[in-house]
């Protein structure tokens, strides 16, 4: 294990390989803890910790890291969009095909199973950025739609109602509900199957009458959306990639 | 009495059926002064004025509603002049350093004595009911503000599930579809005002006021990308708003059109004016609430 730059710790592993992982002190940090996203691997540790602590940590947890990044697959991310080259990206859980075009205005329509992107030539960074704002509002757009659906039917079940929804990309969680009944969706959510959206709303909707995730909680959730085992399993394993492949739709 | 700005939110026919014990649950919940030492308080009104009695004023299917809040003006300066006084006084007569907890009962005792001599201030806000087709229009243009009215009306009814506009047409793509093609839909004409922005965060923003929303310069900066989030829209030559992304009306005005139709009013009374005014403006305004159904996809909470 050495120590790589001021922020990376790197940690070799059996095979050969070695692992980056991002170190951070947290003045609110109570204790060690390793987190891995699509945008790598991270521990976080109390200020003033021993590094050699810190080291052990990971030496104790390496089979875990290696194992969850191989599941998470970071190693091979989406290749970055690139203006004018056609790419397949996921779309409402089906795999779409994302096509460019030519035009004055930039916009963005789905045509049957393809999606097309139109903006100015030449297809430049600036044509790049377009997209991306063009692909954010697009996927706003259908989280929108379902959303409205979702919330006309089950807000009448549960008999509350959230005060307003946010949609905007989130690092790692799904959803939240605020302390002033405000939902917040992650957009990846648009990348998802509907179902998997469902879920998540349902969750947060019930949120509103049981605000932790005791068992009564999970009761409610199975009330009104009896599947919703499948869908937090497919989130947890497939969920990563579509944070991934998130930013590369939308930048960032 | 004509609203200025609109908050929306949808409710369920249940719900609605609910409203109808809403005069006697409110007149529970009508506006008290504040205590001598309470900060605010919080009720409904007359919307005829505070001296009335009656809490609700209904005109066919639609209900006007006004939630008011009582508040005592001290500023944060005012009491923190006279508690570093005291504080001082204090540590200079007992030649010690005042801790926290001591700080915290003084700034308490200065609470106490300042809040009863404190002005109160009255502020007022209009809402509506439309019953029939499950509208909750607050006058504000503030989520917290109507988010503040459907709390109270929530806790007068025990329950009011309300939900806040959430559309199936993104309102974002939409307006700039409108204002790209410089077609929006039938008995829409585009105003003279816009707020042009990139979504990415941190994204640049235009703003433009008195301006022809078909000009190249709009143009340019819709070909760089930039979306509406907010239009200025006439409605049918009657009324005239600006629309933001979140579907708040800002801005509302009733033109011309709607005004002459106002003609004479019957007798002078207050209230024969705002019932004649609340009659015109609930018309017009479904008629609006309709469009806006059909254009963005506002689907009303449904039982089952």
């Amino acid at each position: 294990m050495t120590n790589a730059g001021n922020n990376y710790l790197e940690l070799s592993m059996p095979a050969g390989d070695t692992i980056k992982v991002l170190r951070q002190s947290h003045p609110r940090a109570r204790r060690l803890r390793l987190t891995v996203t699509s945008g790598g691997a991270r521990v976080s540790y109390p200020e003033g910790t021993h590094p050699a602590q810190v080291f052990a940590f990971l030496r104790k947890h390496a089979n875990w890291l290696e194992r969850k990044l191989d599941e998470l697959q970071i190693d091979q991310g989406p290749p970055p969009l690139r203006a004018g080259v056609p790419t397949l990206i996921p779309l409402r859980g089906e795999t779409t095909r994302l096509s460019w075009r030519d035009g004055a205005y930039p916009r963005v329509e789905l045509d049957g199973e393809r999606l097309i992107l139109t903006v100015p030539k030449p297809h430049n960074k600036r044509a790049l950025g377009a997209a991306n704002s063009l692909l954010h509002a697009y996927l706003h757009a259908q989280i929108r739609r379902d959303v409205s659906r979702y919330l006309a039917r089950y807000a009448e079940d549960l008999g509350r109602a959230p005060s307003g929804v946010r949609i905007k990309p989130l690092k790692s969680l799904w959803g939240s509900l605020d302390s002033r009944d405000r939902i917040t969706l992650d957009l990846a959510l648009a990348l998802a199957p509907p179902e998997a959206l469902k879920y998540v709303v349902v969750h947060e909707l019930c949120h509103l009458r049981v605000r932790d995730h005791s068992a009564r909680f999970w009761t409610l959730v199975g009330s009104l959306y009896p599947e919703w085992r499948d869908q937090r399993d497919w989130l947890k394993l497939r969920g990563h990639a579509l944070k991934a492949e998130l930013a590369r739709l939308i930048g960032g | 009495m004509w609203f200025r700005n609109l908050s929306l939110f949808r409710f369920s026919k249940s719900a609605a059926k609910n409203l109808k014990s809403l005069e006697s649950k409110i007149a529970e919940r009508r506006l008290r002064p504040c205590g001598p030492i309470e900060i605010a308080t919080e009720g409904f009104l007359s919307p005829y004025g505070r001296d009335q009695d009656v809490l609700l004023h209904e005109v066919g299917k639609c209900a006007l509603i006004t939630v008011a809040r009582e508040e005592k003006l001290l500023p944060n300066t005012v009491v923190n002049e006279e508690l570093s006084a005291r504080l001082k006084k204090i540590s200079e007569k007992a030649g010690r350093k005042i801790g926290s907890s001591e700080r915290k009962r003084i700034k308490d005792e200065v609470l106490t004595d300042l809040l009863p001599r404190a002005f109160t201030r009255v502020s007022k806000r209009n809402a509506y009911l439309d019953m029939e087709n499950g509208w909750l229009a607050v006058d504000t243009a503030s989520r917290k503000a109507a988010e503040a009215c459907t709390t109270l009306i929530r806790e007068a009814l025990g329950s009011f599930p309300a939900v806040p506009l959430v559309a199936e047409e993104s309102p974002r793509v939409l307006m700039t579809h409108w204002l790209t093609s410089g077609k929006p839909p039938a008995g829409l004409a585009l105003g003279d005002e816009c707020e042009l922005r990139d979504s990415a965060d941190g994204g640049a923003t235009v703003r433009c006021r008195r301006q022809d929303l078909e000009s190249e310069e709009i143009r340019e900066h819709l070909k760089s990308g930039k979306q509406v989030f907010q239009l200025g829209l006439v409605f049918q030559d009657r009324l005239g708003f600006s629309l933001d992304e979140d579907l708040i009306v800002r801005k509302l005005r009733f033109l011309d059109l709607v005004q002459n139709e106002l003609g004479d009013i019957e007798g002078d009374s207050a209230m024969a004016e705002l019932d004649a005014h609340f009659a015109l403006m609930t018309l017009e305004l479904g008629r609006l609430y309709e469009q806006l159904e059909q254009w963005f996809g506002l689907p009303r909470p449904t039982d089952r």
